[in-house]
């Protein structure tokens, strides 16, 4: 209930703000939109297993929004950040599906 | 190689079974293993509340800055679409002036070339060559010849459209014209001279370098005896032949009195500057 108040709160923080991104982070800011919906897909299992730890989640969006988005300028720095933006975001694909999969096989369940 | 049924799956399949399997991060599977308590529920919702509201906000951030992006592309296609516009304006407003310039050399010539007999002769001689190099506009008894791209292929043939007009054809009707005796030729109101290609280029057929709009109108102009000779010429039987098997649509008319414009422009290549007078 909190964590759906939030998502529209969210949006509608986004919506009201429209905050401005740096041009030199755009290129990166749908990586890391994609790393942070997997980590909030992990969180979702996590608590729905209930094993879900404060600690862990915050290292884990953290950590995967930055990892992504440093992989994302290097692969620019490199002439490849097309390829690795594809890699990254098919890689974080695949875990948002798994854990859908798994949150699915929760609530249904129960 | 693994013998089937081998228990060790392949290198790559083992990766992506690996990125299923750890989907969740494993953190939360260590400490849940080390058997430390989550902490109280309340701050758990909280902070999870909390990263969701960072992502939402992210994404529609992140939306809005695409969607900020996307009219960007059709405002440089309506640039574009400005520059092309004004530039064929421009290019209208040159011929226009060519034009004048052209009429203006030509007053200039016969005013100096108005003296003696010698003088007029020469004139005359440039005259009956600006003709022939298509210089100056023709009129005389002509013919009109008329394409035009038959049906188009019933949807979902995929091969090439046998019923459209290429350049070949008209460089067939032109080339058949001069052969039949004509003495200056356009195709769609443009003058052929020596130095007018007839080509396409993707779709467009192009004459002179600018795209033709079908149908296709071939004016020839020489001597009365054209359109005979053209009917009774090979291109004229050619011609039949594309009309049968392709269906593209060919009319010949004798025209009494046809005109072909000049191109009004003439590069000099070899003729200098004359000394003295």
């Amino acid at each position: 209930m909190i964590a759906l108040l939030a998502l529209v709160l969210g949006v509608v923080l986004g919506l009201v703000l429209q905050p401005t991104i740096p041009a030199a982070l755009q290129p990166y800011l749908p990586i890391a939109v994609v790393a942070a919906l997997d980590a909030v897909f992990g969180a979702s299992r996590a608590l729905l297993d209930g094993i879900f730890n404060d600690r862990v989640f915050v290292i884990s969006f953290i950590g995967n929004v930055l990892v992504a988005a440093l992989v994302v300028f290097l692969g620019d720095q490199l002439g490849v950040g097309a390829q690795l933006s594809t890699g990254v975001v098919v890689v974080f694909s695949i875990r948002i599906f798994a854990n859908a999969a798994a949150i699915r096989r929760h609530l249904f369940r129960g | 190689m693994t013998p089937p049924g081998s228990p060790e799956p392949d290198a790559s399949l083992s990766l992506l079974e690996r990125l299923v399997d750890d989907a969740m991060d494993p953190g939360y599977q260590e400490f849940a293993e080390r058997g430390e308590q989550p902490r109280a529920d309340w701050r758990h919702s909280v902070v999870f509340a909390v990263a969701i509201g960072v992502a939402a906000a992210l994404a529609t951030a992140a939306v809005l800055q695409v969607r900020a992006g996307a009219p960007s592309a059709g405002e440089t296609r309506a640039e574009l679409t400005d520059r092309v516009v004004s530039a064929t304006g421009v290019v209208e407003e040159l011929d226009v002036r060519l034009d004048d310039l052209a009429g203006e050399v030509e007053q200039l010539r016969e005013s100096a070339l108005d003296g003696s007999a010698a003088d007029r002769a020469l004139a005359a001689d440039a005259a009956a060559l600006e003709r022939a190099v298509g210089v100056a506009p023709m009129t005389g008894p002509g013919v009109f010849v008329t394409m035009a791209d038959g049906p188009p292929a019933p949807a979902g043939d995929d091969g090439p459209d046998l019923a459209r007009v290429l350049d070949t054809d008209i460089q067939l009707v032109v080339n058949g014209l001069f052969a039949a005796g004509a003495d200056g030729v356009s195709v769609n109101g443009q003058r052929i001279t020596a130095l007018s290609p007839i080509r396409s280029a993707g779709d467009a057929i192009l004459v002179g370098f600018r795209p033709l709009t079908p149908p296709y109108v071939i004016t020839g102009v020489g001597e009365a005896t054209l359109a005979d000779d053209f009917e009774s010429g090979p291109a004229r039987s050619e011609l039949s032949q594309l009309e049968a098997s392709y269906g593209i649509s060919v009319g010949v008319a004798e025209q009494e009195e046809a005109t072909v414009p000049g191109r009004g422009e003439l590069v000099l290549r070899y003729a200098k500057k004359g000394e003295g007078s």
